[in-house]
């Protein structure tokens, strides 16, 4: 399964925004070779394989919701709200238009889903639909790809997108201890970018107090406002079953296998 | 564990209350509608953006948009400032909202367009399109 992301930049009419007029570009998507981006123009009732949009705005939204992308488990029955906002590329919005792909990461890599629709206010139509699993190191890659050209373009041009630089270099340097955070945070749905620090101390105090072995599969399935009273009721029973002296070796792994298969079941629906 | 030093506002649709110290009803008599090429309606194009479109009826109706326009600053319907301008305005009409959207930091020129039915602007009431009350 692989994803190629291509883009040719596109003279764009002069506007006021000097950013989206700088990154027009026609942009490619393809997953195993179908192309995601195929639009149908209603008007010409032509077809064609690519979108033309300012890649400055897909940059900002890519990595404005780089660590949900990466690893907010998505809850099919339940869905939490924002997580389409986040991880459907219809929404980048700016006025633009995308395809309806959802970049849904699961434990270990990423489900790709699109589907057709027709826009609102607008005469174009995208076609495809169809799903497919990549490989998470693979999907990082297009989207620095994206990234980079983009902020290469705009330097080039000397101009600046002053918010996305900052964003991107920031994701750049972070630590072991703070990529540990981020995929936390990420984990219950939040940016960590833009965690309030009330949160981000639960958060920290969650990840510390909460067994090792099933803290993340918890944080998958919590939200923000129980998550204190989660680390305590988590932390209770685990203190008293230890004090039935119940958590064994063999229980700890029937623990840690349960709470695994819980998290994976929210994908049922599309893994079987 | 360690949480990141770098911080950004929340990236999402949302009314914010202006900076303290801003002139809001300054901001809305200097705010200039614009206008885009990207979201006017013209003849189809191979290289045309793949943008959402004004409704016809606006077309070459400059200067009722630029009435929404200042409207809306002045009632708030405003996303977060910079340069002394929100660099978002929402307004609804007859049940679509439209999003402006300042060009350049600073330069109070805006362009809008028509967003989906699904994106939703936190604290922007369904009805009548004047905002909510909002916590923080």
């Amino acid at each position: 399964m692989s994803i190629r992301v291509a883009f040719d930049w596109v003279e764009a009419s002069p506007s006021t925004d000097q950013l989206a007029q700088s990154t027009m570009a026609a942009l490619t998507i393809e997953v195993d070779g179908r192309p995601v981006t195929s639009v149908l123009d209603r008007r010409s009732l032509s077809c064609r394989n690519h979108v033309i949009v300012p890649l400055v705005y897909v940059a900002e939204w890519l990595v404005g919701n780089w660590w949900r992308l990466l690893y907010e488990v998505e809850d099919e029955r339940t869905p939490r709200l924002g997580f389409a906002e986040a991880h459907d590329m219809s929404y980048v919005g700016e006025g633009f238009l995308l395809p309806c792909l959802t970049i849904s990461p699961t434990p270990d890599r990423v489900q790709l889903r699109w589907t057709g629709y027709r826009p609102a206010h607008s005469e174009v139509e995208f076609t495809e639909h169809g799903e497919a699993i990549v490989d998470r190191r693979e999907l990082q890659d297009a989207v620095q790809r994206v990234v980079e050209a983009t902020l290469g373009r705009l330097d080039g041009l000397g101009l600046s997108a002053e918010f996305l630089q900052r964003d991107w270099a920031a994701i750049q340097s972070t630590d072991s201890d703070e990529r540990t955070f981020c995929r936390a945070a990420a984990l219950l749905g939040v940016d960590p970018f833009a965690v309030p620090q009330p949160l981000a101390d639960q958060i920290v105090d969650f990840w510390h107090r909460v067994e090792p072995a099933i803290r993340e599969d918890a944080l998958a399935t919590a939200n923000c406002d129980g998550l204190a009273h989660l680390a305590d009721w988590l932390t209770t029973a685990l203190e008293r079953l230890r004090s039935l002296a119940l958590l064994t070796a063999s229980f700890h792994e029937l623990l840690r296998h349960k709470t695994h298969r819980f998290r994976s079941s929210r994908r049922s629906v599309y893994f079987g | 564990m360690r949480r990141p030093t770098h911080y950004r506002n929340p990236k999402a649709r949302r009314l914010q209350l202006s900076p303290e110290g801003v002139d809001v009803s300054s901001a809305a008599a200097n705010c200039r509608y614009v206008g885009s090429p990207y979201h006017a309606r013209g003849p189809s194009a191979h290289r045309r953006p793949t943008a959402t479109l004004c409704p016809a009826c606006l077309s070459g109706d400059h200067d009722r948009v630029q009435n929404w326009l200042r409207a809306s600053v002045r009632a708030g319907r405003t996303g977060a400032w910079e340069g002394g301008f929100p660099k978002y305005v929402w307004h609804r009409e007859e049940g679509v909202v439209f999003e402006a959207r300042q060009g350049a930091p600073g330069s109070g020129e805006y362009h809008g367009y028509p967003l989906q039915p699904k994106q939703r602007v936190v604290g922007l009431s369904h009805a009548g399109g004047r905002p909510l009350a909002l916590p923080g």
